[in-house]
């Protein structure tokens, strides 16, 4: 490398610093939003039915107080991880973020299974015939996945491959007939195999194929088009005019030499989008009834469950800036011409 | 007969403005354990000449004209006729060796892709120990075979090129301004090096360069072409020593030696390949543009033994 | 160098990026922009004549439950009635009144600010780049449903949401190519002969910015009527029985859509459809507008 290590150390550095102000903007942005912003969430809850019963509970939340004791009091309890009781289910939020971020993560690693396969092969296909039909068509292919709205495209598949071929479940993740596997990581399929429990291992998948398939199908069209772009690019590269000058086989010169160059930015926006998954896909999961991140939000904001909604929120605002710092050093890294 | 023989070639590209004319009814003749300089401006078509030999211009290119090499005309041959004789017999060496390499490859790997492709049963140990040897051929230690392109410095890399072009001894070597990134000691160094390799290999090789000097020490023969023409062929001390075409002319007076006073340069523009001038292309900036120059360009002519030139003053 | 530096002071003229454009009329990016350029002001024209276009009142409840396609009911009805086809033809108006007002919005605030960001530098530039790409890197659907949840319904409501999310996207771009262009040659030449601030910004930064605005928006315009479909689909949207292609689905799937799967797929059917032709024009403008991806032209 011919950088020097320590300006990468530095931008590093940098980098991390700032996100403490980011965070902070986040969570007061979260604050303002749900709790200065117009909009009584007890008379949301309640109506005007119950006058004593909406003191007690605007008592509880502390919404009597002055706004920037409630602030403060929202950034302490943020950094001690105590994000109240949900209403709807009187458990600790933070305790139901933690129930449900292994269905999210399950459904994120096998959406990016899908999304990444059927996206490189089309991008690949498009690349590799451009201009001809095989390029059109794919290219249409790629723009409708991605532009089909998700809730609509998980009704079809519900349509298609549950009501009316009778393949699959409509939703959730396991039979309901079925014990759980015991928890070791929280991902049904995992911790099945683990305990050697084939039958749940089986049922785990195939409640997973719908949704995974519905987002990841969705997805492959937006890499699939990335995928294409640099593809295009890499195959215009000086190392691969000089391979096809060696005599080595157009087959090998597109996947050894093209692809492979052309993967490594695609692979950071990979990255970038399974972290993004991580935040739960509220549009996929509510469809299919799926018990993640996404759907809590979803079922929050229908019940009006204020702290649940915050506390989700807030969680999401660190996960993204940590994603999105995690983001910005590997760009610096791998290209030298970024910097502050 | 003549190792390869190129007759009448020409060389258009499609491109979105139109159609682009870079080589045009070229002819050339490389022997055995000589050296031809091409030499020309940038940008004259003489890179597209050095493609279009080993076939690998983009699509939508049309090639007229022939090059026959070990009895088989390359510009109608098929695609994987030609894939066996890439690399193999005839090799090509780019300009620019910092990008040539797969930054992603290691040089082992490099190798044993080359190898394989034009030998799919070779052992691995077999496939490294040649490459070992080439390596040591152009002075670079095997043991860096691990190393990645971006570990070596300009000129290795282009050694490692250089090395990747003989691995199977091929008969002709076209260099098209191998050094001309590099700066002028390692520049000396690889041209030595191709010329001993040469002499070694028995090859012929076909030096594309705009380097005069380099024609004067390295070459046998050069050709000297002009938006896609060949206006002179002939011996380089000859050439040298009496210029014909008055684009020759002009250029030798443009190289700056020791005694250099005042700076010449050729008027005028390079000229558009898309649009060139009529009749000879060079007319608009000749000293000694005749009436008839911009009416058809000349046919090639032997006023001196040994000496082709396409000018009206030479009929 | 100094030609190249002023033969691209040339080409940054407005008048030739038109006629960059009109000799591409022919390519495949050409096509595909007039094709999907097409389609859109279909779905305007519709969307304006709409209560001309469509055969019934879309609240009316013409029949009693749900009934499949049939003569006079093309796309069928949904659950409470209605007839599908007029519902969906009436229901282009919301997503492209949102989408417009949004992107209208996102534009004159983002850009702006991402000219003086770029051209200015300095610590407003730092501040301003670290709230928006805070903003940026929040997911656009959640973000839009937080926001929604707290604001409430309609039309101005969702509109305002939608702006949000995209502000960010407007500024960036904007920004990052404000910055670039900043270094390129012909305006360090521009500096050299002297020419006053507004001049350099007026003649070549703009009109080489405003060739990516068109880019953005219509990738932005897709976006942001899936987000405003998937708000609708949730709820957030606008008050019940305006007719709404999201909501439309999600009246469908509320009462049972194995029974009246019609009342489903048409109206998601217009969405892509509609989101697919902006898709055409952007590629198609990033096709033409982009020279990296062109071919390797002759050397």
């Amino acid at each position: 490398m011919s950088r020097a290590a320590g300006s990468l150390r530095a931008y590093i550095i940098q980098r991390l610093i700032l996100t403490v102000p980011m965070v902070f903007i986040l969570l007061t942005l979260v604050f303002y939003f749900l709790r200065a912003a117009p909009g009584d969430p007890v008379s949301a809850i309640l109506g005007e039915r119950n006058p004593e019963l909406g003191d007690l509970l605007r008592q509880q939340l502390g919404l009597n107080e002055p706004l920037h004791v409630q602030y403060f009091d929202y950034l302490r309890r943020v950094f001690t991880g105590d994000m109240g009781n949900s209403i709807f289910t009187g458990r600790p939020v933070a305790e139901d973020i933690g129930r449900r971020l292994p269905a999210t993560v399950e459904l994120a690693i096998a959406s990016m299974f899908v999304a990444a396969f059927v996206g490189v092969i089309l991008g690949v296909v498009s690349a590799t015939h451009r201009d001809r039909p095989a390029d059109i068509i794919s290219r249409l292919i790629a723009a409708v996945l991605y532009n089909t709205p998700i809730f609509w495209f998980g009704i079809m598949m519900q349509l298609i491959f549950a009501v009316r071929l009778g393949w699959f479940d409509v939703g959730g993740r396991l039979d309901a007939r079925l014990s759980l596997p015991p928890s070791v990581t929280g991902l049904y399929t995992v911790d099945s195999l683990v305990a050697g429990d084939i039958r749940v291992f089986f049922d785990a998948v195939a409640h997973l194929v719908l949704p995974a398939t519905t987002l990841g199908l969705v997805l492959s069209g937006f890499f699939a088009r990335m995928v294409r772009a640099n593809m295009l690019q890499t195959l215009q590269s000086d190392y691969v005019e000089a391979a096809e000058a060696r005599g080595v086989r157009p087959f090998t010169v597109f996947y050894r030499h093209a692809l492979k160059n052309a993967m490594v930015p695609v692979a950071t926006t990979m990255g970038l989008t399974f972290a993004i998954l991580f935040s739960g896909a509220i549009l996929t999961e509510s469809v299919f009834s799926w018990p993640g991140m996404g759907s809590y939000v979803a079922d929050a904001i229908d019940a009006r469950d204020y702290p649940a909604l915050q506390g989700a929120v807030v969680y999401y605002a660190i996960i993204i800036v940590v994603i999105s710092v995690l983001i910005d050093i590997v760009n610096a890294w791998l290209d030298p011409r970024i910097r502050y | 007969m003549s190792l390869l023989e190129i007759a009448d070639l020409s060389v258009t590209y499609a491109s979105r403005a139109g159609a682009i004319r870079a080589v045009r009814h070229v002819g050339l003749r490389l022997e055995r354990g000589m050296t031809l300089g091409l030499v020309g401006e940038s940008g004259c078509g003489k890179s597209t000449l050095g493609k279009a030999v080993l076939g690998i211009l983009p699509r939508g290119t049309t090639l007229e004209g022939s090059i026959v090499f070990d009895g088989t005309d390359l510009a109608c041959a098929e695609e994987a006729v030609m894939r066996k004789y890439r690399g193999r017999n005839l090799s090509l060496i780019f300009q620019d060796p910092l990008t040539r390499l797969d930054p992603l490859m290691n040089v082992r790997d490099h190798f044993l892709e080359l190898i394989r492709a034009h030998e799919p049963d070779v052992k691995e140990a077999d496939a490294l120990d040649r490459a070992r040897r080439v390596l040591m051929a152009v002075r670079i230690s095997p043991d860096r075979m691990r190393q990645y392109p971006h570990e070596f410095s300009g000129g290795m890399r282009q050694r490692i090129m250089i090395a990747l072009a003989l691995v199977f001894h091929p008969s002709v070597l076209i260099a098209d301004e191998p050094t001309t990134s590099l700066d002028v000691i390692v520049e000396a160094q690889i041209l030595e090096l191709l010329q001993s390799i040469k002499r070694e290999y028995d090859m012929g090789v076909l030096l594309i360069t705009h380097n005069l000097g380099l024609v004067a020490e390295y070459a046998d023969e050069m050709a000297v072409m002009y938006a896609g023409h060949i206006v002179e062929l002939g011996r380089v001390d000859r050439v040298f020593a009496e210029p014909l075409h008055p684009y020759t002319k002009a250029l030798l007076e443009s190289v700056i030696d020791l005694d250099t006073t005042k700076l010449r340069s050729i008027p005028g523009q390079p000229p558009d390949l898309l649009n060139p001038p009529s009749g000879c292309p060079f007319h608009p900036r000749c000293p000694s543009a005749l009436p008839e120059c911009p009416a058809a360009f000349p046919a090639t002519t032997r006023p001196r033994e040994d000496r082709e030139v396409a000018c009206y003053l030479y009929p | 160098m100094a030609t190249a530096a002023i033969s691209m002071v040339r080409r940054s003229s407005l008048a030739r990026m038109f006629h960059l454009f009109w000799g591409q009329s022919r390519t495949v990016a050409g096509v595909l922009v007039w094709i999907g350029f097409a389609i859109v002001l279909a779905f305007i024209i519709m969307a304006i004549f709409a209560p001309w276009l469509a055969p019934y009142d879309p609240n009316r409840s013409i029949e009693r439950f749900a009934t499949p396609p049939s003569a006079a009911h093309p796309f069928g009805t949904t659950p409470l009635g209605q007839d599908v086809l007029s519902r969906v033809i009436w229901g282009a108006r919301i997503p492209l009144a949102v989408v417009a007002i949004a992107s209208v919005i996102s534009l004159s605030l983002g850009a702006p600010l991402g000219l003086v960001s770029g051209f200015y530098g300095g610590y407003l530039d730092r501040f301003l780049v670290l709230i928006m790409d805070s903003i940026y890197a929040f997911p656009g659907l959640l973000l839009a449903v937080v926001v929604a949840a707290v604001i409430g319904q309609g039309v101005l409501n969702v509109s305002l949401v939608i702006a949000l999310v995209y502000i960010p996207t407007y500024f960036r771009v904007i920004r990052n190519h404000v910055v670039a262009v900043k270094e390129e040659l012909f305006v360090e030449a521009s500096d050299a002969l002297a020419l006053p601030r507004t001049t350099v910004v007026g003649r070549y930064i703009l009109p080489s910015v405003a060739q990516s605005i068109p880019v953005i928006f219509s990738v932005s315009a897709a976006d942001a009527i899936l987000t405003q479909a998937g708000l609708s689909f949730l709820g957030l949207g606008l008050p019940v029985d305006v007719p709404d292609w999201g909501l439309d689905v999600a009246r469908a799937v509320e009462r049972g859509f194995q029974t009246n799967w019609w009342s489903a797929v048409f109206p998601g059917l217009m969405i892509i459809i509609l989101t697919t032709a902006l898709a055409f024009i952007s590629e198609g403008l990033n096709d033409i507008l982009n020279p990296l991806l062109r071919r390797r032209e002759a050397r």
